[in-house]
Protein backbone atom coordinates (compact mmCIF):
# COMPACT_ATOMS: atom_id res chain seq x y z
CA UNK A 1 0.00 0.00 0.00
CA UNK A 2 2.67 2.46 0.95
CA UNK A 3 4.87 1.30 -2.17
CA UNK A 4 1.56 2.30 -4.17
CA UNK A 5 1.24 5.53 -2.51
CA UNK A 6 5.04 6.34 -3.32
CA UNK A 7 4.36 5.34 -7.12
CA UNK A 8 1.46 7.70 -7.04
CA UNK A 9 3.39 10.50 -5.75
CA UNK A 10 6.25 9.85 -7.67
CA UNK A 11 3.95 10.20 -11.28
CA UNK A 12 2.03 13.09 -10.37
CA UNK A 13 5.59 15.22 -9.33
CA UNK A 14 7.17 13.91 -12.65
CA UNK A 15 3.83 15.16 -14.57
CA UNK A 16 4.07 18.05 -12.84
CA UNK A 17 7.71 19.17 -13.37
CA UNK A 18 7.38 18.46 -16.92
CA UNK A 19 4.57 19.57 -17.62
CA UNK A 20 5.16 22.80 -20.49
CA UNK A 21 8.23 20.75 -22.39
CA UNK A 22 8.42 19.64 -25.43
CA UNK A 23 6.88 16.65 -25.91
CA UNK A 24 9.62 14.29 -26.78
CA UNK A 25 11.45 15.32 -23.85
CA UNK A 26 8.48 15.02 -21.56
CA UNK A 27 7.66 11.53 -22.84
CA UNK A 28 11.30 10.79 -21.98
CA UNK A 29 11.51 11.49 -18.83
CA UNK A 30 7.89 10.08 -18.04
CA UNK A 31 8.81 6.60 -19.16
CA UNK A 32 12.00 6.60 -17.75
CA UNK A 33 10.94 7.48 -14.68
CA UNK A 34 8.31 4.61 -14.92
CA UNK A 35 10.68 2.17 -16.25
CA UNK A 36 12.72 2.84 -13.21
CA UNK A 37 9.07 2.51 -10.83
CA UNK A 38 8.85 -0.78 -12.35
CA UNK A 39 12.21 -1.78 -11.72
CA UNK A 40 12.47 -1.12 -8.16
CA UNK A 41 8.96 -3.12 -7.34
CA UNK A 42 10.15 -5.96 -9.30
CA UNK A 43 13.51 -6.21 -8.37
CA UNK A 44 14.18 -9.21 -5.99
CA UNK A 45 17.13 -8.16 -4.32
CA UNK A 46 15.77 -4.95 -2.36
CA UNK A 47 12.19 -6.23 -1.54
CA UNK A 48 11.57 -2.81 -0.45
CA UNK A 49 11.96 -0.71 -2.82
CA UNK A 50 13.25 2.86 -2.04
CA UNK A 51 10.35 5.29 -3.69
CA UNK A 52 9.77 7.47 -1.66
CA UNK A 53 14.01 8.42 -0.26
CA UNK A 54 14.54 8.58 -4.28
CA UNK A 55 11.50 10.86 -4.87
CA UNK A 56 12.41 13.65 -1.80
CA UNK A 57 16.55 13.02 -2.46
CA UNK A 58 15.58 14.23 -5.57
CA UNK A 59 13.53 17.38 -5.90
CA UNK A 60 16.30 19.59 -5.90
CA UNK A 61 17.57 18.29 -8.88
CA UNK A 62 14.67 17.82 -10.60
CA UNK A 63 13.41 21.79 -10.29
CA UNK A 64 17.04 22.77 -11.60
CA UNK A 65 16.94 20.27 -14.52
CA UNK A 66 12.97 21.89 -15.04
CA UNK A 67 14.65 25.55 -15.00
CA UNK A 68 17.59 24.95 -17.46
CA UNK A 69 15.21 23.46 -19.74
CA UNK A 70 12.93 26.98 -19.41
CA UNK A 71 13.40 30.24 -22.12
CA UNK A 72 15.24 32.74 -20.58
CA UNK A 73 12.28 34.90 -21.24
CA UNK A 74 10.14 32.20 -18.98
CA UNK A 75 12.67 32.58 -16.39
CA UNK A 76 12.46 36.18 -16.39
CA UNK A 77 8.63 36.20 -15.87
CA UNK A 78 8.97 33.41 -13.37
CA UNK A 79 11.65 35.87 -10.89
CA UNK A 80 9.66 39.13 -11.83
CA UNK A 81 6.88 37.29 -10.36
CA UNK A 82 8.22 36.21 -7.52
CA UNK A 83 9.91 39.47 -6.36
CA UNK A 84 6.42 41.25 -7.23
CA UNK A 85 4.75 38.78 -4.90
CA UNK A 86 7.88 38.99 -2.32
CA UNK A 87 7.72 43.47 -2.59
CA UNK A 88 3.66 43.29 -2.23
CA UNK A 89 4.13 41.10 0.44
CA UNK A 90 6.32 43.96 2.03
CA UNK A 91 4.00 46.54 0.95
CA UNK A 92 1.17 45.22 2.58
CA UNK A 93 2.69 44.55 6.18
CA UNK A 94 4.16 47.94 6.08
CA UNK A 95 0.92 49.64 4.42
CA UNK A 96 -1.80 47.56 6.71
CA UNK A 97 -1.16 49.63 10.35
CA UNK A 98 -3.74 52.25 11.51
CA UNK A 99 -1.84 54.93 11.38
CA UNK A 100 -1.17 54.97 7.65
CA UNK A 101 -4.94 53.85 7.27
CA UNK A 102 -6.22 56.90 9.00
CA UNK A 103 -3.43 59.02 7.09
CA UNK A 104 -5.24 57.58 3.66
CA UNK A 105 -8.72 58.41 4.98
CA UNK A 106 -8.28 61.58 6.28
CA UNK A 107 -6.30 63.34 3.48
CA UNK A 108 -8.23 65.33 0.32
CA UNK A 109 -4.91 64.79 -1.85
CA UNK A 110 -4.00 61.26 -1.07
CA UNK A 111 -6.90 59.34 -2.06
CA UNK A 112 -7.43 61.18 -5.80
CA UNK A 113 -3.48 61.02 -6.46
CA UNK A 114 -3.25 57.30 -5.49
CA UNK A 115 -6.19 56.65 -7.75
CA UNK A 116 -4.92 58.41 -10.84
CA UNK A 117 -1.82 56.27 -10.49
CA UNK A 118 -4.01 52.94 -10.26
CA UNK A 119 -5.94 54.16 -13.26
CA UNK A 120 -2.73 54.96 -15.21
CA UNK A 121 -1.39 51.39 -13.91
CA UNK A 122 -4.35 49.97 -15.67
CA UNK A 123 -3.90 51.92 -18.72
CA UNK A 124 -0.76 50.52 -19.51
CA UNK A 125 -1.14 47.13 -17.88
CA UNK A 126 -4.03 46.14 -19.40
CA UNK A 127 -3.51 48.32 -23.16
CA UNK A 128 -0.08 46.21 -23.39
CA UNK A 129 -1.88 42.48 -22.21
CA UNK A 130 -4.10 42.54 -24.64
CA UNK A 131 -1.79 44.01 -27.07
CA UNK A 132 -0.30 40.71 -26.59
CA UNK A 133 -3.38 38.38 -26.37
CA UNK A 134 -4.85 39.53 -29.59
CA UNK A 135 -1.41 38.59 -30.93
CA UNK A 136 -1.74 34.94 -29.59
CA UNK A 137 -5.10 34.98 -30.62
CA UNK A 138 -3.89 35.40 -34.01
CA UNK A 139 -6.54 37.99 -34.63
CA UNK A 140 -3.49 40.85 -35.11
CA UNK A 141 0.67 41.63 -35.50
CA UNK A 142 0.26 38.16 -37.38
CA UNK A 143 3.79 38.77 -38.77
CA UNK A 144 5.30 39.08 -35.32
CA UNK A 145 7.00 36.39 -33.95
CA UNK A 146 5.36 36.50 -30.65
CA UNK A 147 8.66 35.99 -28.23
CA UNK A 148 9.61 39.74 -30.04
CA UNK A 149 6.45 41.46 -29.40
CA UNK A 150 6.80 39.90 -25.52
CA UNK A 151 10.42 40.97 -25.34
CA UNK A 152 8.86 44.82 -25.78
CA UNK A 153 6.23 44.44 -23.48
CA UNK A 154 6.94 42.66 -20.79
CA UNK A 155 9.41 44.77 -19.46
CA UNK A 156 6.10 47.46 -19.44
CA UNK A 157 3.73 45.17 -18.12
CA UNK A 158 5.64 43.58 -14.92
CA UNK A 159 6.06 47.35 -13.43
CA UNK A 160 2.46 48.50 -13.90
CA UNK A 161 1.18 45.25 -12.79
CA UNK A 162 2.99 46.29 -9.55
CA UNK A 163 2.21 49.78 -9.58
CA UNK A 164 -1.74 48.87 -10.46
CA UNK A 165 -1.42 45.98 -7.72
CA UNK A 166 0.50 48.26 -4.86
CA UNK A 167 -1.97 51.57 -5.50
CA UNK A 168 -4.73 49.24 -5.26
CA UNK A 169 -3.90 48.22 -2.10
CA UNK A 170 -3.47 51.73 -0.80
CA UNK A 171 -7.19 52.44 -2.40
CA UNK A 172 -8.86 49.31 -0.50
CA UNK A 173 -7.16 49.90 2.68
CA UNK A 174 -9.23 53.31 2.72
CA UNK A 175 -12.26 51.51 3.14
CA UNK A 176 -11.70 48.11 3.88
CA UNK A 177 -15.11 46.77 4.92
CA UNK A 178 -16.93 48.52 2.80
CA UNK A 179 -14.99 47.09 -0.16
CA UNK A 180 -14.27 43.61 1.24
CA UNK A 181 -18.88 43.17 1.44
CA UNK A 182 -19.07 44.73 -1.86
CA UNK A 183 -20.12 42.09 -4.36
CA UNK A 184 -18.41 43.40 -7.42
CA UNK A 185 -14.97 43.67 -5.51
CA UNK A 186 -15.43 39.65 -4.82
CA UNK A 187 -15.34 39.22 -8.56
CA UNK A 188 -12.66 41.88 -9.27
CA UNK A 189 -10.34 39.79 -7.17
CA UNK A 190 -11.88 36.44 -8.07
CA UNK A 191 -11.31 37.49 -11.60
CA UNK A 192 -7.85 38.87 -10.60
CA UNK A 193 -6.84 35.66 -8.91
CA UNK A 194 -7.70 33.53 -11.97
CA UNK A 195 -6.05 35.77 -14.58
CA UNK A 196 -3.10 35.43 -12.48
CA UNK A 197 -3.34 31.44 -12.51
CA UNK A 198 -4.15 31.64 -16.07
CA UNK A 199 -0.68 33.84 -16.98
CA UNK A 200 1.71 31.29 -14.94
CA UNK A 201 -0.19 28.21 -16.72
CA UNK A 202 0.79 29.91 -20.11
CA UNK A 203 4.11 30.39 -18.88
CA UNK A 204 4.79 26.95 -17.52
CA UNK A 205 3.06 25.58 -20.39
CA UNK A 206 2.96 26.71 -24.03
CA UNK A 207 5.02 29.62 -23.56
CA UNK A 208 8.41 27.55 -22.29
CA UNK A 209 8.71 25.86 -25.75
CA UNK A 210 7.69 29.22 -27.86
CA UNK A 211 10.54 28.01 -30.48
CA UNK A 212 7.91 25.73 -31.97
CA UNK A 213 5.17 28.05 -32.92
CA UNK A 214 6.93 31.83 -32.20
CA UNK A 215 6.44 32.52 -36.10
CA UNK A 216 3.11 30.69 -36.56
CA UNK A 217 0.03 33.20 -37.49
CA UNK A 218 -2.37 31.09 -35.34
CA UNK A 219 -0.53 30.01 -32.56
CA UNK A 220 -1.43 26.27 -31.04
CA UNK A 221 -4.82 25.89 -29.41
CA UNK A 222 -4.18 26.02 -25.76
CA UNK A 223 -2.35 29.14 -26.68
CA UNK A 224 -5.19 30.65 -27.90
CA UNK A 225 -7.35 29.07 -25.22
CA UNK A 226 -5.42 30.86 -22.45
CA UNK A 227 -5.09 33.82 -24.82
CA UNK A 228 -8.87 34.24 -24.75
CA UNK A 229 -9.32 33.36 -21.19
CA UNK A 230 -6.68 36.15 -20.74
CA UNK A 231 -8.76 38.80 -22.43
CA UNK A 232 -12.08 37.93 -20.54
CA UNK A 233 -10.48 37.60 -17.47
CA UNK A 234 -8.91 41.25 -17.90
CA UNK A 235 -12.19 42.67 -19.04
CA UNK A 236 -13.97 41.59 -15.95
CA UNK A 237 -11.31 42.59 -13.76
CA UNK A 238 -11.53 46.17 -15.41
CA UNK A 239 -15.45 46.25 -15.77
CA UNK A 240 -15.99 45.18 -12.30
CA UNK A 241 -13.71 47.65 -10.65
CA UNK A 242 -15.35 50.66 -12.56
CA UNK A 243 -18.77 48.62 -10.54
CA UNK A 244 -17.22 48.70 -7.36
CA UNK A 245 -18.11 52.80 -7.27
CA UNK A 246 -21.48 52.47 -7.10
CA UNK A 247 -23.15 51.17 -4.54
CA UNK A 248 -25.87 49.18 -5.85
CA UNK A 249 -26.44 46.62 -2.81
CA UNK A 250 -25.65 48.58 -0.22
CA UNK B 1 18.44 37.91 -14.25
CA UNK B 2 19.95 34.07 -15.55
CA UNK B 3 19.96 31.19 -13.18
CA UNK B 4 23.63 31.45 -13.61
CA UNK B 5 23.45 34.60 -11.84
CA UNK B 6 21.37 33.50 -9.07
CA UNK B 7 23.15 30.43 -8.90
CA UNK B 8 26.49 32.01 -8.44
CA UNK B 9 25.27 34.36 -5.43
CA UNK B 10 23.74 31.11 -3.93
CA UNK B 11 27.00 29.64 -3.79
CA UNK B 12 25.31 26.41 -5.97
CA UNK B 13 28.23 24.81 -8.23
CA UNK B 14 25.71 24.64 -11.25
CA UNK B 15 27.73 25.29 -14.76
CA UNK B 16 30.40 26.38 -12.51
CA UNK B 17 32.41 23.41 -12.50
CA UNK B 18 35.81 23.41 -14.64
CA UNK B 19 35.08 22.19 -18.56
CA UNK B 20 35.06 18.70 -19.13
CA UNK B 21 35.47 18.15 -14.92
CA UNK B 22 33.22 15.18 -13.70
CA UNK B 23 31.21 15.64 -10.10
CA UNK B 24 31.53 12.72 -8.14
CA UNK B 25 27.94 10.73 -9.24
CA UNK B 26 28.97 11.05 -12.55
CA UNK B 27 32.84 9.38 -12.04
CA UNK B 28 30.56 6.74 -10.32
CA UNK B 29 28.28 6.35 -13.26
CA UNK B 30 31.29 5.81 -15.36
CA UNK B 31 33.10 3.42 -13.33
CA UNK B 32 30.08 1.45 -12.76
CA UNK B 33 29.17 1.25 -16.03
CA UNK B 34 32.91 0.14 -16.96
CA UNK B 35 32.32 -2.72 -14.09
CA UNK B 36 29.31 -3.60 -15.67
CA UNK B 37 30.73 -3.73 -19.10
CA UNK B 38 33.71 -5.97 -17.46
CA UNK B 39 30.90 -8.34 -16.62
CA UNK B 40 29.27 -8.52 -19.94
CA UNK B 41 26.62 -5.88 -19.81
CA UNK B 42 27.69 -3.45 -22.22
CA UNK B 43 24.13 -1.72 -21.55
CA UNK B 44 22.54 -0.31 -18.57
CA UNK B 45 19.35 1.20 -17.55
CA UNK B 46 18.84 3.95 -14.93
CA UNK B 47 17.78 1.61 -12.21
CA UNK B 48 20.54 -0.93 -12.59
CA UNK B 49 23.22 1.67 -12.59
CA UNK B 50 21.58 2.79 -9.63
CA UNK B 51 22.03 -0.54 -7.88
CA UNK B 52 25.59 -0.95 -9.20
CA UNK B 53 26.46 2.57 -7.42
CA UNK B 54 24.82 1.67 -3.93
CA UNK B 55 26.83 -1.54 -4.31
CA UNK B 56 30.10 0.06 -4.80
CA UNK B 57 29.69 3.49 -2.50
CA UNK B 58 28.24 0.52 0.34
CA UNK B 59 25.44 2.60 0.43
CA UNK B 60 21.94 2.21 2.71
CA UNK B 61 20.37 3.96 -0.75
CA UNK B 62 20.09 3.53 -4.01
CA UNK B 63 20.47 7.28 -5.97
CA UNK B 64 17.47 9.67 -6.30
CA UNK B 65 15.53 9.68 -9.52
CA UNK B 66 16.25 13.35 -9.75
CA UNK B 67 19.80 13.44 -9.52
CA UNK B 68 20.58 10.33 -10.96
CA UNK B 69 18.42 11.16 -14.49
CA UNK B 70 20.28 14.44 -14.37
CA UNK B 71 23.71 13.12 -14.35
CA UNK B 72 22.93 10.67 -16.67
CA UNK B 73 21.50 13.45 -18.96
CA UNK B 74 24.53 15.60 -18.30
CA UNK B 75 27.38 12.49 -19.17
CA UNK B 76 25.57 11.80 -22.31
CA UNK B 77 25.73 15.42 -23.65
CA UNK B 78 29.12 15.62 -22.76
CA UNK B 79 29.83 12.51 -25.14
CA UNK B 80 30.84 9.95 -22.59
CA UNK B 81 27.40 8.28 -22.65
CA UNK B 82 25.29 6.83 -25.73
CA UNK B 83 21.58 6.28 -25.10
CA UNK B 84 18.83 4.18 -26.87
CA UNK B 85 15.45 3.37 -26.27
CA UNK B 86 14.46 -0.28 -26.30
CA UNK B 87 12.17 -2.23 -28.49
CA UNK B 88 8.59 -1.02 -28.11
CA UNK B 89 8.03 -4.67 -28.79
CA UNK B 90 10.34 -6.70 -26.58
CA UNK B 91 8.76 -4.28 -23.48
CA UNK B 92 5.71 -5.23 -23.77
CA UNK B 93 6.42 -9.23 -24.77
CA UNK B 94 7.77 -9.00 -20.83
CA UNK B 95 4.85 -7.02 -19.82
CA UNK B 96 6.68 -3.85 -18.58
CA UNK B 97 7.90 -0.24 -19.51
CA UNK B 98 10.36 0.48 -22.34
CA UNK B 99 13.69 0.82 -20.57
CA UNK B 100 16.01 3.09 -21.92
CA UNK B 101 19.71 1.63 -22.25
CA UNK B 102 22.55 3.09 -21.73
CA UNK B 103 26.69 2.51 -22.94
CA UNK B 104 29.63 4.20 -22.47
CA UNK B 105 31.53 5.42 -25.12
CA UNK B 106 35.31 5.31 -25.55
CA UNK B 107 35.23 8.52 -23.83
CA UNK B 108 33.50 7.29 -21.06
CA UNK B 109 35.37 4.50 -20.65
CA UNK B 110 38.59 6.76 -20.59
CA UNK B 111 36.99 8.48 -17.32
CA UNK B 112 36.45 5.62 -15.89
CA UNK B 113 39.69 4.14 -16.14
CA UNK B 114 41.51 7.98 -15.65
CA UNK B 115 39.04 7.80 -12.00
CA UNK B 116 40.27 4.60 -11.12
CA UNK B 117 43.61 5.59 -12.17
CA UNK B 118 43.35 8.90 -9.43
CA UNK B 119 41.77 6.91 -6.65
CA UNK B 120 44.59 4.39 -6.89
CA UNK B 121 47.06 6.91 -6.68
CA UNK B 122 45.48 8.57 -3.95
CA UNK B 123 45.46 5.65 -1.64
CA UNK B 124 48.82 4.45 -2.73
CA UNK B 125 49.62 8.49 -1.51
CA UNK B 126 47.76 7.99 1.53
CA UNK B 127 49.60 4.54 2.10
CA UNK B 128 53.38 6.12 2.01
CA UNK B 129 52.18 9.01 3.80
CA UNK B 130 50.64 6.65 6.81
CA UNK B 131 53.83 4.08 6.63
Amino acid sequence: MTAQLAVVATRLWTRAYTVGLPAAVREARRAEIESDLWESLHDPDLPHPQILPRLAGGVVDDVWWRATLASEQTRTVWLTIATGCLLLVAMWEWLARPAIMEMIQESIWIYPIVESVHVLGITVFLGLTMMLDLRVLGWSLRRVPVSELSSYVLPWVAPSALVMLATGMLLFLEEPLRFAANPFFIVKTVALGLAVINQLVFHATVYSHIDEWDLHSTPPRTARVCAACSLLLWSIVLIASRLVAYNWFG
Amino acid sequence: MGVDRIGSYLHISYMRRKPGALVPLELAICVAAADLRRTGADEFHGYLIAKEIKEHAESRLLTAYGTLYRALGRLEQMGLLASRWEDAQAAADDNRPRRRFYSLTAAGEEAAAQAVRAAAEKRGKKGWASA
